[in-house]
């Protein structure tokens, strides 16, 4: 069973016992505002519905609150998205150089790493207005789920929905899923979070980031 | 009068030779991409490309399904999700399902469908410059919309694609 089908059922089943959504999106802000550094694997899995088909990825996130983020993908290519402030950029790397893109729709790029920042920061609070929003809490230390349904037009023109699976004890995103209109998916899967540790500033430098060594 | 024709001669031969290495190049790459991606029972494909235009760098991903009667669907979304643009057609003509925000149809029929079917289903055409990179990928010019693609394929699946694929949806 496709993990996306079987997260639904789940979702489904666990409406049952949803609670007020605002305490909820509080506590969580709260616990994520403490948030200093994080860096933690992902994976992304790309399902192309009409294609029957799926592209998986993987990569590393890190974040240093509050506004700075680093979205590094390892696989199945090499290239790394920097947010710092409001300046963006986008780094490839082959063959063990780097080269940095000159990017162009820089705006659309910002938008999607500054909604990855906010949800890092448990900040819902910039998206709310624009979403209808439903809790389900998790039985027996079981995650709970949030389900962001756009309620503009414009929006919904691009996804349909957007799940997060939070873990409850410190509420933590694990899983982020975009579900777009025609059926297309876009899971993303946290795993190996390290709070709090000192992060190199380079990590996150536009101009000249952290790159293990690589020849620019 | 015998050495300065010997020289133009020589100038000639070399003049010819120069001019034949970029066709022979051009040849070289297209029969490379026809032999990569043969029709057969028809193929998808999942490609990272870069559309390069006016300076900018445009980064995404591309899936492409191909079948055995020349019929195609690519759609290309963002590195991180959301679909950006949705194209359906076949060996003569193709339709926009959706276009990216706003853009126009026109540089995606006048351009990027023909360079596609150029690419997978028709061979070499007036007006593109193919260049084969060493990553398994390619770089493909057009020059009369003024932009490059380069492309580097991720996942390549031979067989028939789904019927779904070449469905178009019910609405957008």
């Amino acid at each position: 069973m496709r993990p996306l089908i079987l997260l639904t059922l789940l979702f489904a089943n666990r409406l049952l016992f949803a609670g007020p959504v605002d305490d909820y999106l509080a506590a969580m802000k709260l616990s994520l505002g403490g948030l200093k550094t994080l860096q933690a694997d992902f994976t992304q899995e790309r399902s192309l519905a009409v294609f029957d088909d799926a592209l998986r990825s993987q990569g590393r996130l890190s974040f240093a609150s509050p506004d700075r983020l680093r979205w590094e993908l390892r696989k199945p290519y090499h290239s790394v998205l920097l947010l710092n402030g409001s300046g963006v950029a986008k780094w490839d790397i082959d063959k063990g150089r780097a080269k940095r893109a000159k990017l162009g729709g820089r705006e659309a790029l910002q938008a999607a790493l500054g909604q990855i920042l906010a949800m890092l920061r448990g900040d819902f609070a910039s998206i709310k207005s624009g979403f209808s929003i439903q809790l389900a809490r998790g039985k027996a230390g079981g995650p709970d789920f949030l389900s962001l349904k756009p309620k503009g037009q414009a929006l919904a023109r691009y996804m349909s929905e957007l799940k997060f699976v939070i873990e409850p004890q410190r509420q933590r995103v694990i899983e982020l899923a975009l579900l777009e209109p025609g059926g297309d998916a876009t899971v993303v899967r946290f795993s190996h979070q390290v709070e709090d540790q000192p992060l190199d500033a380079r990590v996150f430098d536009l101009d000249h980031p952290l790159l293990d060594g690589l020849k620019r | 009068m015998k050495g300065l024709l010997a020289s133009l001669l020589l100038a000639g031969l070399l003049w010819g030779c120069a001019a034949a290495m970029p066709q022979m190049e051009q040849d070289k790459a297209w029969q490379a991409i026809a032999a990569r991606y043969p029709l057969g029972q028809g193929f998808r494909l999942q490609q990272r490309v870069t559309l390069l235009a006016l300076g900018k760098e445009y980064p995404m991903l591309a899936a492409l399904a191909v079948n055995s009667q020349g019929r195609w669907r690519m759609q290309a979304s963002s590195e991180m999700g959301g679909l950006l643009f949705d194209m359906l057609g076949d060996t003569a003509s193709a339709q926009v399902l959706r276009a990216p925000q706003g853009m126009g149809e026109k540089p995606l029929l006048s351009g990027l469908a023909k360079d596609l079917r150029a690419l997978y289903l028709k061979g070499p055409r007036e007006g593109l410059a193919l260049k084969l990179s060493g990553d398994g990928g390619f770089s493909l010019e057009d020059q009369a919309w003024h932009y490059r693609l380069e492309a580097q394929d991720l996942k390549l699946s031979p067989g028939p694609p789904p019927a779904a694929a070449f469905n178009p949806p019910a609405s957008r």
